[in-house]
C-alpha cells in the first residue's frame, strides 16, 4: 500500500504555531511534521488537514489530495467546497518518488492568496510499502543495439521486466547476419548477450513482427516503454541511371544472402567474370575480401555450402572497386585493408588516384599493391577519386561508366556490381529518428536511432545512451498504472513466440551440422529455423511435405 | 588488501571478463570492478593488486575506455614503485601484426613507471576456438597462486 507524505508548507505551519493557531488532522505525522495521506486508490490518498489560525479568521483545508495526470502534466488537487481543486503542478525530481510543486492560480486563492501563483510548496514523497509498481520495457530487434540496450537497462533496473521482440525465431540480428561470415572472432560477442537470457532474466520473444503480429501502438499500451533497435535494412540507392538493371545487388541484400538470412538466402547470384563494389567503406571491403576468397581462407567460416557454391564459386577474374573520395578520405579500416593482403594468389592494382603519403589506410592500400604475386588466380583493382555517373547494360548489366580525377569518363566493364554505400529504412517504421525526444515511451537505438555508422562499440554506446533516457522516463512513471506487459502480448499473438531455449536448440543442431572446415551450418528459412528448436508448425507446406 | 579489477573495453566483452575474473577472486577477498576510464592512474597503491583485462582495436590501439587512463597516466607520471599489476589482453591474431597490443602498450607504460608486473601475461585470441572467461578464469587462479607463493 503505498502513501503520500506531504508537510503542505512548512513556513504556514509555522506561521500557525507562531500565532497561537492550530492544525486539526487525525492523520499520522513523521518526524519532520509531515502528513501521511493513506493511498485510496487511482493516485487518489485520503485524509484532511486544516491549518486554523486568528480565532478561525484563517481556515486552510487540504482534503483528500490526488494527483492526476493532464497532458503529460501531473497536477495535485485537493476537495473544495464546490469540487476539486487544482492546487499545483506536480513535478518529478532527481529522488524517485519524490516531486515539486508549485501553486496554481487556483491554488493560490485556495490560500486566500497568501502565496503567489508558482509559489513553491513543500515537496511531497509518494512511498510504496509494497506492491511495487513493475516497469515493463519492450525492445524491438535482437541486434547488438537492442541487446546493449537490455544489457544497460538490466543493470539499471535490475526488477524491471525487460523482453526482446525479434522478427525472425533467431537472435541477434547483424551478429549473425551482418558481421562477416569469417569475421567468427567478432561474432564471439554472443556470449554477452546469451547472458540476458540465460541469467538476468531478459526474456527473447522471436517469431513476432511488428506489422503482422502486433503494431506498435498495442505494444505501448502493453509496455511502459518501447525501444526501437530494428536497424536499417535498407540499401542506400546510387540514384543513378540503370541501378535497376538485373546484375546490380545493394551490400545489404548480398550480406544477408551469403550470411543465410532467411530473407535473402534463397536469391540467386550470377556474378559472372567482372565485379565492381561500389564504396570504400569497411562493408565493402567484407564483399571483397569475401569474394576474393578461396576455400582455404573460409575455413572456420559459417558459409553454406550451398551459398558458397552458387555465389562464391570462382568465376571471378577481376573485383573492381570503386570509390568516389580520394585514397586518404577512404573510410575502411586499415585492419580491414592488410587482411585483404594476406590471401594468396590475389594481385592488387591501383588505378587512377594513386596514394603517395597519408594515413594508415592508404599506406596499407600501397602496401597491397608493393606485394609480388605469381600466377595471381584474380586481380582486385582499387579507383580511388572515381565517381559512378551510370550503371550501363541492355537485358543486365554490362558496366559502369565512371567519372575520373582528370575529368574523363571511363566504362568498367561489369558481369555484376554491388553496390556498399550505406543503408537507408526499408520500410517507413525502419525510420531514423537522431533527433527525436522520448515521446511518451517511445525511444530508438542504434542505427534506427543514429543511422548506418560505426559498428559494436557504437551500437554499445548508444545502447547506454538509450537505457539511460529509458530509465529517467521509467523514473517520472511511478505514479501510472501497471502496464500488463508481455503477459497480455502473448495472449494477444496470433501463433505462439518462440523463445531462447528455441534457439539454443537450433544452435546446437546447426553447429552439429556443420560441414568441414565450418563452425556451423545455417538453416536457411524461417520454417527451418522454426522446426530445428521444435516448434509446432501447423498447416505449413513444410509439415506436409514431411509427412508425405 | 583490495584486489581491484580493471578493465578497458570497446564492446564489453573485457567487461564481461572482468566481472566472471571477479567472481574467482571474491574468495581470496575483497574485490572491486571498475572501468579503466573511472580510475585515475594517481590511485594506484602499493596496498592493493591489480587485475587488468583489456582489448585491442583498429591498428593495435587502446580501446576507448583505456585510453583516458593511458592519456592521464602519461601526463601525471605517477610514481608506481611497487604497484602490483597483472594482465591480460584480448585480441584477434587474424590482425597478425596488432595481436594484442593494446593491452601490450599500456603494460609498457605501467612498467615505465615502475610498476611491476606478476604472474604470466594472459592472453585470449579470438581467432581460436577458446572461450575467453575460461581462459581468464583460469588465468587468475595463476596469479593468486604465484601472489600467495610470494
Amino acid at each position: 500500500m503505498s502513501e503520500l507524505v506531504w508537510g503542505v508548507k512548512a513556513s504556514l505551519r509555522s506561521y500557525v504555531s507562531d500565532s497561537e493557531g492550530r492544525i486539526e488532522t487525525p492523520l499520522h505525522r513523521t518526524g519532520d511534521g509531515s502528513f501521511v495521506f493513506p493511498a485510496a486508490g487511482d493516485g487518489r490518498f485520503s485524509g484532511e488537514v486544516r491549518f486554523i489560525a486568528h480565532g478561525g479568521m484563517m481556515d486552510f483545508r487540504i482534503c483528500d489530495p490526488a494527483l492526476e495526470e493532464r497532458e503529460g502534466n501531473t497536477i495535485l488537487t485537493i476537495d473544495g467546497d464546490g469540487g476539486r481543486i487544482d492546487l499545483a503542478t506536480a513535478r518529478p525530481t532527481q529522488r524517485e518518488g519524490r516531486l515539486e510543486l508549485a501553486l496554481t492560480r487556483a491554488g493560490a486563492g485556495h490560500f486566500g492568496d497568501f502565496y503567489p501563483t508558482g509559489g513553491a510548496l513543500d515537496d511531497l514523497t509518494i512511498t510504496m510499502a509494497a506492491a511495487v509498481r513493475r516497469d515493463t520495457i519492450a525492445i524491438v530487434g535482437s541486434g547488438p543495439a537492442g541487446c546493449y540496450t537490455a544489457q544497460a537497462l538490466r543493470r539499471a533496473r535490475p526488477e524491471a521486466e525487460v523482453v526482446i521482440i525479434e522478427r525472425l525465431p533467431v537472435p541477434y540480428g547483424l551478429v549473425r547476419y551482418g558481421i562477416a561470415a569469417d569475421h567468427q572472432g567478432t561474432k564471439n560477442v554472443t556470449k554477452q548477450f546469451d547472458r540476458l537470457f540465460e541469467r538476468d532474466g531478459v526474456q527473447f520473444v522471436g517469431n513476432v513482427e511488428i506489422g503482422r503480429d502486433v503494431t506498435i501502438e498495442r505494444l505501448r499500451t502493453l509496455f511502459d516503454a518501447v525501444v526501437i533497435a530494428t536497424g536499417l535494412p535498407g540499401d542506400r540507392p546510387l540514384g543513378l541511371p540503370g541501378e535497376s538493371l538485373p546484375g546490380v545487388h545493394g551490400s545489404g541484400e548480398f550480406t544477408r544472402h551469403v550470411n543465410g538470412h532467411p530473407d535473402d538466402a534463397s536469391a540467386r547470384y550470377e556474378l559472372g567474370s567482372d565485379v565492381v563494389v561500389i564504396g570504400a567503406g569497411n562493408v565493402a571491403i567484407d564483399i571483397v575480401r569475401l569474394l576474393l576468397q578461396g576455400v582455404e581462407e573460409r575455413a572456420g567460416s559459417d558459409i553454406h555450402p550451398h551459398t558458397e557454391a552458387t555465389t562464391l564459386s570462382g568465376t571471378i577474374d577481376r573485383i573492381t572497386l570503386v570509390s568516389r573520395s580520394p585514397v586518404s578520405e577512404a573510410r575502411c579500416d586499415a585492419a580491414m585493408v592488410k587482411e585483404l593482403g594476406r590471401v594468396p594468389g590475389v594481385a592488387f592494382v591501383v588505378d587512377g588516384d594513386a596514394p603517395e603519403a597519408g594515413p594508415p589506410v592508404a599506406q596499407a592500400i600501397r602496401e597491397l599493391t608493393a606485394r609480388p604475386v605469381d600466377d595471381a588466380r584474380l586481380t582486385v583493382s582499387l579507383r580511388f577519386g572515381a565517381s559512378p555517373v551510370a550503371v550501363l547494360g541492355e537485358a543486365s548489366v554490362s558496366g559502369v561508366e565512371v567519372s575520373t580525377p582528370d575529368g574523363g569518363y571511363t566504362v568498367i566493364p561489369a558481369t555484376a556490381v554491388i553496390t556498399a554505400i550505406g543503408f537507408t529504412p526499408a520500410t517507413p517504421s525502419d525510420s531514423v529518428s537522431a533527433d527525436a525526444e522520448p515521446d511518451g515511451g517511445l525511444f530508438a537505438a542504434g542505427w534506427a536511432h543514429f543511422g548506418p555508422r560505426g559498428a559494436l562499440p557504437d551500437a554499445r554506446n548508444d545502447g547506454k545512451r538509450a537505457a539511460a533516457a529509458v530509465d529517467s522516463y521509467l523514473a517520472s512513471l511511478f505514479l501510472a498504472v501497471q502496464r500488463e506487459g508481455i503477459a497480455a502480448l502473448r495472449a494477444d499473438l496470433p501463433s505462439p513466440a518462440v523463445d531462447f531455449s528455441h534457439w539454443r536448440r537450433v544452435d546446437a543442431e546447426e553447429r552439429a551440422a556443420a560441414s568441414p572446415g565450418r563452425v556451423r551450418r545455417k538453416f536457411l528459412t524461417s520454417e527451418e529455423l522454426l522446426i530445428a528448436g521444435g516448434y509446432a508448425l501447423t498447416a505449413s507446406p513444410v509439415t506436409e511435405r514431411n509427412s508425405a | 588488501m583490495t584486489i581491484r579489477v580493471l578493465y578497458g573495453t570497446e564492446s564489453g566483452n573485457s567487461e564481461m571478463i572482468a566481472e566472471d575474473v571477479a567472481i574467482v577472486l571474491e574468495q581470496h577477498g575483497t574485490v572491486a570492478v571498475a572501468d579503466l576510464q573511472d580510475t585515475d592512474p594517481g590511485s594506484l597503491s602499493p596496498a592493493d593488486l591489480y587485475i587488468i583485462i583489456c582489448s585491442t582495436y583498429g591498428e593495435g590501439e587502446l580501446p576507448a575506455s583505456a585510453q583516458p587512463f593511458v592519456d592521464r597516466l602519461v601526463e601525471l607520471r605517477p610514481q608506481l614503485d611497487g604497484v602490483h599489476y597483472a594482465i591480460f589482453g584480448l585480441g584477434d591474431s587474424g590482425y597478425a601484426d596488432s595481436y594484442s597490443k593494446g593491452s601490450e602498450y599500456l603494460a609498457a607504460r605501467l612498467d615505465s613507471l615502475g610498476a611491476v608486473r606478476v604472474g604470466e601475461y594472459g592472453r585470449h585470441d579470438a581467432a581460436g576456438f577458446d572461450d575467453a572467461s575460461e581462459i581468464a578464469t583460469e588465468w587468475v587462479r595463476g596469479i593468486i597462486t604465484v601472489r600467495a607463493a610470494a
